[in-house]
């Protein structure tokens, strides 16, 4: 098969760019809160109003992107609601109250979320079939496989430790909106990079491993007692 | 004023805007309970610990309160139910005020996401009922009915943002005497409590900042 001409698309297109709807995108210097597209903790059926959350582990300190009726403006908008963030406190890293209104900008960034939360997983799915179809058809169906699965590794850490550097990049300009479109970006470069970067290593790795031929040593006999 | 100023509650207002029960029949009796506090109270947290404590011991007041918490083991489903209802789930009764507050805390239950449902009982009801689960879960049409099969004489429920209460009960007699023991717990801790209208309760100045 001729290599270059009947390659199979790579996922790592729709892999990267799916990433950040399921990955946990840290946000340095912030007490371990992260970037991600859903809440924690369980929620009715239906879920939250909310489609994007810059929260902790266990979510209980958090900011996120809401949609519905603001007790503070008393009427239905696009906002912030934040909890246990302390936005007041000299020197916040988030310095937005709770229900403080997102404006047109929230309004396209919840929108997006919602619609990249869907969105995303699907890509990831594409990727993943896009790239099991390329370890199927190949001639060196094991180093296809080693790969596309260091490929995926690397996809997932690229995208945490450059989408990490995006969310304070984007946290410098704008707090919330800049952290969630810094990590977003972020996660897609670095998911991409990470990808080619650590597929490209892990081939030449396996070659370099398939290429190795062990000797065996001359046997010696024992000397006589 | 203080962090939190005084209780709202409205007998005669159904409006999605403020969250809670999305399929009620017109026979559920329903109370909804908002609080207005101090503007630089807003950052504080959805549920104050006052009005917490209020609803609690007017819930115990006559009744026993379950809450949704997390199940000894992690594993077992809800029973009854298919697909992404069958979320692991526990009812945690309650029968000492002290004992509740942590179930309104837990980040498996986020009061503020409206993951958490408060059942009030006399006689405990069926707990491993799946129609219980579809009641937590917002799933099923709720009528008066409905909750008298369960053995549940009323729910106590998260409002928009957690930052409001819908409460509903199976009959009028049951809302008045819910009522009525909120009044008293409340005035117990020092928080006012006063009966609106629906136009009053639309129109609230919640943090007194507008």
């Amino acid at each position: 098969m001729d290599e270059t001409t009947d390659a199979p698309m790579s996922g790592a297109f729709p892999l990267a760019g799916g990433l950040g709807s399921v990955v946990r995108i840290p946000v340095p210097g912030s007490g371990n809160l992260a970037v991600e597209l859903t809440a924690k903790g369980w929620t009715p059926a239906g879920g939250s109003s909310s489609t994007l959350f810059i929260q902790d582990p266990t979510g209980q300190r958090h900011l996120r992107l809401d949609y519905g009726f603001n007790k503070r403006t008393n009427s239905v908008n696009y906002h912030w609601n934040q909890q246990k963030m302390n936005p007041s406190a000299p020197g916040a890293q988030f310095p937005v109250t709770n229900h403080q209104p997102a404006g047109k900008g929230g309004e396209w960034l919840y929108k997006g979320a919602k619609a990249y939360r869907a969105a995303g997983r699907l890509m990831i799915v594409t990727g993943v079939a896009l790239d099991v179809v390329s370890i199927v058809v190949a001639t060196r169906p094991l180093h296809q496989a080693v790969k596309v699965v260091s490929g995926w590794g690397g996809a997932w850490l690229g995208c945490k430790l450059i989408g990490a550097g995006g969310a304070v990049a984007g946290t410098a300009i704008e707090p919330g909106l800049g952290t969630a479109i810094g990590a977003g970006v972020g996660c897609f470069a670095g998911g991409l990079g990470g990808y080619f970067g650590a597929s490209w290593a892990a081939g030449h790795l396996y070659d370099w491993v398939e290429g190795t031929y062990f000797s065996p040593l001359p046997e010696v006999a024992l000397p006589a007692q | 004023m203080s962090a939190t100023a005084e209780l709202l509650v409205c007998a005669d207002l159904r409006d999605t805007r403020y969250g809670g029960y999305p399929d009620l029949s017109g026979d559920v009796s329903v109370l909804l309970v908002g609080w207005m506090a101090a503007a630089d109270a807003a950052d504080t947290g959805p549920l104050p610990s006052c009005v917490r404590d209020a609803l609690v011991r007017a819930s115990l007041a006559h009744w026993c309160l379950a809450l949704l918490g997390e199940p000894a083991d992690a594993r077992t489903p809800a029973p009854g139910l298919s697909g992404r209802l069958r979320a692991p789930l526990a009812w945690r009764v309650v029968n000492q005020a002290d004992a509740a507050a942590p179930l309104f805390e837990q980040p498996s239950h986020p009061w503020s996401l409206q993951g958490q449902c408060g059942l009030l009982f006399r006689d405990p009801p069926v707990f491993g009922d799946a129609r219980l689960w579809r009641l937590a879960h917002r799933r099923s049409a709720l009528d008066a009915s409905l909750l008298a099969r369960l053995g549940i004489e009323g729910l106590l429920l998260p409002g928009t943002d957690g930052e409001f209460v819908e409460a509903l009960f199976g009959s009028g007699d049951t809302r008045a005497q819910w009522l009525a023991a909120l009044h008293a717990s409340a005035t117990t801790l020092g928080l006012p409590v006063r009966e609106v209208n629906a136009d009053t309760f639309r129109q609230t100045n919640w943090f007194g900042d507008r």
